[in-house]
């Protein structure tokens, strides 16, 4: 099956300090052409820093300024760490949402931004922050290189073969930071009576990051694509939003062909479960709840329906909606990195974001934030405690569990 | 002496500005002043550097605001206003480098008045936004200006900017008072006489209006104190096309003069309008062969109402064989008023090849009787230079009654000249001068105004509206308030060509 | 099945597009799924639905004909 996906061919060339390839100019040309910043009120860094040289806008017309000699790439170092890579911009252009379909171009900022980090630290430019970032990543690849942490322990008891034509698959952050949600998700599946397996060794997604890795990146999505084969796999169910976006968008722009199985992300899944009456969600949950859209779910993946779907379906819940294009607008502050790049090289725009989300939670009436994002939880949380916010914050299948009594 | 020789900005100056404003918000580097050199009128990027600033500010109050003006008189500093930089009047755009102040970040709403029916907000907020947050409480900022998405007050109100429903006025029918400050730094606070919230007063000169549509050069309005709306019950878009331009103009005098208060706006598409849609239009919905011109109509209001009136303007519409498009087209195509006209992509090169233009449009104020005439010779203009300069396509017009709170009088006439600025060396640029000179003469000739919505300020229109449209003895008044307001010329100095103002004699 | 509408655009996969020949010289065309563009349209749906909706509470269905 299909998966959605676009990339532009010409950003695999390599660029210097004052020079960008052509197709790049005229890409940068094409967003200051428009002059018009549809990206702007959309860009959660630029609500905080009102500074518009951190919307795709800037980031475009930066590069236009270095292919026209005014400017040199090093100088855009700093500037390019304001950027959260949440999809918000690159959906929001009219280049994308009015004729991206038409003329087959896009806005792909998110992309830029990886290629012109990547570009600045392949030409030896550190920026502010770069350091941290790099070592973050590379502590990752370290600990997959050794082993050093098993990818499977979150599932000892839970009798899961490592084969199967569906299997459930995420990397190390979920499955070694959000085991309790991963678990959940496992016997959710297993009392709607799917067969399902996971896989022993999974490598880091890492979307926009895999970049940074060169080699190892595309070996890391070699093996990933190898273990799920091996393994039998042709329905694969994603719990993470962000491994989603690696497997549906990532993998084909980084290799040139799509993944060989069919991707479905966990609450399409789950939510046809429920529909198809193998899960009936029966003792009353009573919260005032409302949910965020995850950025890599909404945005990047066009994925808001089946979430609302699951949370309207449990009895007792008081579901307090926000129009999911009003959260174009909005981020929990961790951006498309697993890594937590955003949170390394901004801690306190990020922290910020993530409070006037929680705030704006609260500002409809609701008690607790439903969450379909291991790492908007993780960070959400994070901004709670700092805050001393009172708020509950729920996975959805946290709520869809306590539903179906299962513990 | 005209004021033409300026202090530079050096470190000293750096250093102060940081004083002010804070050092986050001083912008140095190349790139961070390149951005904010354009507006959104065609730009010779051939040239960047010429009108590139020498720093950006960041301020986040009015007091930063009056420091910073201070300290340009003080050093002879120009300083240019930015708000979203979307205008098409080249306010934004310096001449002289200096200090571009950027005011976005101050974008706050600072209160709502129920009762009074006003929303209080800093200048920097956008019309989208803004709307965003009232809708929130069941109110409607009803300001639907071409760059709703991303224009700012504090621009709108520095071009005198127009709306979409003129039926609900322009921007400077929508505020009720401002807080403005001075070329010289003075702070003041204008309106309907004293009374912030005040919808009219006959206390004193009427001032409010001179510090709108200024373009910069007589200060900058850091709040704004505007109309607020009840939010309306329905939307009621309808699009309908005819055999031929002259039709839909004549049923547009009907429409105009129909009587229904709750008809927002009524948009004529003229021929080659309709032509550059249908040759490869990416919301591609076929158009019958026999259409070749449509007007859109948008309503707002009660049900009770706007259902009365929709009835109506079917039958006036059927006056000159005016057929209606469909929900699909009529709703679609409203919707995407903002977002859809101005797309690169649109343009094409003479050999037929997609290409990357900027869209620009002109926006004269033509009478009704005059339209036929401009329309026709604009349009012979723009096919000799497309075909002469392959970097110009020419993507139709629109007209768009212009009069507050009636839809008669005058339209906001707009040709769509698509330029590759990308392309451009100075011949290009002074052929596109030309043709912007040509198109403004023309509507000098019927009696019109060269610049309905956007300002008088650029090359090409300048020169014109200084010598040949507006009245001697009024621009002789522009001088004085120019040269007593600012008696530096600091405040977006070239602009109007003001610096005539400081001359001797 | 390609299906040519006038010699500018065309409908293949159920979806109108440029006639890709126009898009050789000046500027060129990503690699895109046909599921990448499905997922563009229904975005831009939803876009003006929500654009409707801030404007006003509902859009009035034209009149019926007599």
């Amino acid at each position: 099956m299909t998966t959605a996906y676009t990339y532009k061919p010409w950003l695999v060339e390599k660029w210097k300090d004052d020079w960008v390839p052509e197709e790049v100019a005229i890409d940068c040309y094409a967003t200051f052409a428009c002059r018009h910043k549809f990206c702007r009120e959309v860009c959660p860094v630029y609500q905080e820093t009102g500074n518009e040289s951190h919307i795709s806008y800037g980031f475009h017309v930066a590069l236009l300024s270095v292919s026209r000699g005014y400017e040199k790439l090093h100088n855009l170092g700093n500037t390019f760490t304001y950027c959260l890579q949440c999809g918000a911009c690159q959906l929001r252009c009219p280049n994308t949402l009015f004729t991206g379909d038409f003329y087959r171009i896009t806005n792909e900022h998110n992309v830029l931004v990886t290629k012109t980090r990547n570009e600045l630290l392949r030409l030896g430019f550190k920026f502010k922050g770069s350091d941290d970032m790099l070592k973050a990543i590379n502590q990752i690849v370290k600990d997959t290189e050794e082993a050093r942490l098993s990818l499977t322990e979150w599932a000892k008891d839970l009798d899961l073969p490592r084969y199967g034509e569906t299997i459930l698959f995420t990397d190390y952050f979920m499955a070694t930071q959000m085991t309790n949600i991963l678990r959940l998700i496992a016997k959710i599946l297993k009392v709607a009576g799917i067969k399902f397996g996971i896989i022993e060794n999974p490598k880091p997604t890492l979307p926009y990051e895999l970049d940074y890795l060169g080699e190892k990146g595309i070996q890391y999505i070699k093996e990933n694509i190898e273990a799920l084969k091996k393994a039998g796999a042709k329905t694969v169910i994603v719990p993470d939003p962000h491994v989603y976006v690696s497997l549906t968008k990532e993998y084909p722009r980084l290799t040139g062909s799509e993944v060989p199985f069919d991707v479905v992300f966990v609450t399409d899944y789950i939510w046809n479960l429920i529909k198809e009456g193998k899960l009936v969600p029966k003792k009353p949950v009573n919260k005032k709840v409302t949910y965020h859209d995850p950025c890599m779910l909404n945005k990047v993946s066009g994925i808001w329906e089946s979430p609302r779907n699951i949370l309207k379906s449990i009895p007792g819940i008081e579901f307090i909606d926000e129009d999911h294009v009003t959260q174009w607008y909005y981020c929990c502050g961790n951006g498309a990195s697993e890594a937590r790049t955003f949170k390394i090289l901004h801690e306190d725009l990020s922290y910020r974001i993530g409070l006037k989300r929680l705030n704006r939670a609260l500002d409809t009436g609701a008690k607790t934030l439903a969450v379909a994002c291991p790492h908007c939880n993780e960070q959400f949380n994070e901004v709670k405690l700092k805050s001393k916010t009172e708020i509950e914050i729920l996975d959805i299948f946290e709520i869809l569990a306590e539903s179906l009594e299962i513990r | 002496m005209a004021q033409l020789v300026y202090g530079k900005v050096d470190g000293y100056i750096i250093e102060r500005l940081a004083k002010i404003v804070g050092d986050a918000n001083v912008l140095t580097e190349p790139h961070h002043r390149f951005m904010r050199a354009s507006s959104a009128a065609p730009f010779p990027l051939h040239k960047w550097h010429v009108h590139a600033p020498d720093v950006v500010v960041l301020p986040g109050s009015t007091e930063e605001v009056s420091e910073i003006l201070k300290l340009a008189n003080e050093r002879k500093i120009p300083v240019v206003p930015r708000g979203a930089g979307t205008g098409l009047a080249d306010g934004a755009v310096p001449l002289r480098g200096g200090i571009v102040v950027d005011i976005k970040r101050m974008n706050k709403i600072l209160e709502i008045d129920e009762e009074n029916m006003c929303v209080t907000v800093q200048t920097g907020i956008n019309n989208n936004t803004l709307d965003i947050e009232l809708k929130r409480y069941g109110y409607w900022w009803p300001f639907d200006i071409a760059s709703y998405p991303c224009s700012v007050i504090g621009g709108n109100l520095g071009t005198n900017a127009w709306q979409l429903g003129a039926a609900f006025g322009h921007i400077r029918d929508l505020v009720r008072s401002m807080v403005h400050v001075l070329p010289t730094g003075k702070v003041i606070k204008v309106g309907e006489g004293g009374g912030r919230k005040i919808s009219k007063s006959s206390v004193g000169y009427q001032l409010k209006y001179l510090f709108i549509g200024h373009q910069g050069t007589l200060g900058i309005t850091t709040e704004a104190t505007l109309e607020m709306f009840p939010r309306p019950e329905v939307e009621f878009p309808a699009f309908f096309g005819y055999r031929s331009f002259m039709d839909a103009w004549r049923n547009a005098l009907k429409i105009a003069k129909s009587g229904l208060r709750t008809l927002a706006t009524h948009i004529i598409f003229d021929e080659e309008k309709i032509e550059a849609l249908r040759r490869d239009d990416e919301a591609y919905i076929p158009l019958p062969d026999h259409i070749k011109s449509v007007i859109a109509t948008a309503f707002y209001g009660t049900e009770a109402e706007v259902k009365g009136a929709a009835e109506k303007i079917f039958e006036i519409a059927a006056k000159d064989g005016g057929i209606y498009l469909g929900e699909e087209l009529s709703e679609g195509d409203w919707a995407s008023r903002h977002d859809r006209y101005h797309i690169t992509y649109h343009g094409r090169h003479l050999d037929g090849q997609v290409g990357t233009y900027s869209w620009h449009c002109e926006d004269a104020a033509v009478n009704y009787s005059a339209l036929p005439y401009v329309v026709k010779k604009w349009h012979e203009l723009a096919k000799e230079w497309k075909q002469k300069y392959d970097i110009f396509d020419d993507m139709g017009g629109f007209y768009y009654n212009n009069n507050s709170f009636k839809q008669w009088g005058d339209y906001l006439s707009e040709i769509d000249i698509f330029i590759d600025e990308y392309h451009l060396t100075e011949e290009l640029w002074q052929k596109w001068l030309e043709l912007k000179r040509r198109i403004a003469e023309v509507v000098l000739e019927v009696g019109g105004s060269i610049s309905a919505a956007h300002g008088g300020t650029r090359p090409g229109d300048v020169e014109l509206v200084v010598t040949k449209e507006l009245d001697p003895g009024v621009y002789e008044i522009m001088k004085m308030i120019k040269r007593n307001l600012d008696p530096n010329n600091i405040m977006n100095p070239g602009k109007y060509l003001l610096d005539s103002a400081y001359e001797e004699g | 099945m390609e299906e040519y509408i006038g010699e500018h655009v065309l409908m293949r996969y159920g979806i109108y597009e440029v006639n890709p020949a126009k898009m050789k010289k000046w500027v060129k065309q990503q690699v895109m799924s046909e599921e990448f563009r499905r997922y563009i349209i229904r975005q831009r749906r939803e876009y003006l639905r929500w654009m409707h909706e801030l404007f006003a509470q509902k859009i009035l269905k034209p009149p019926i004909k007599k």
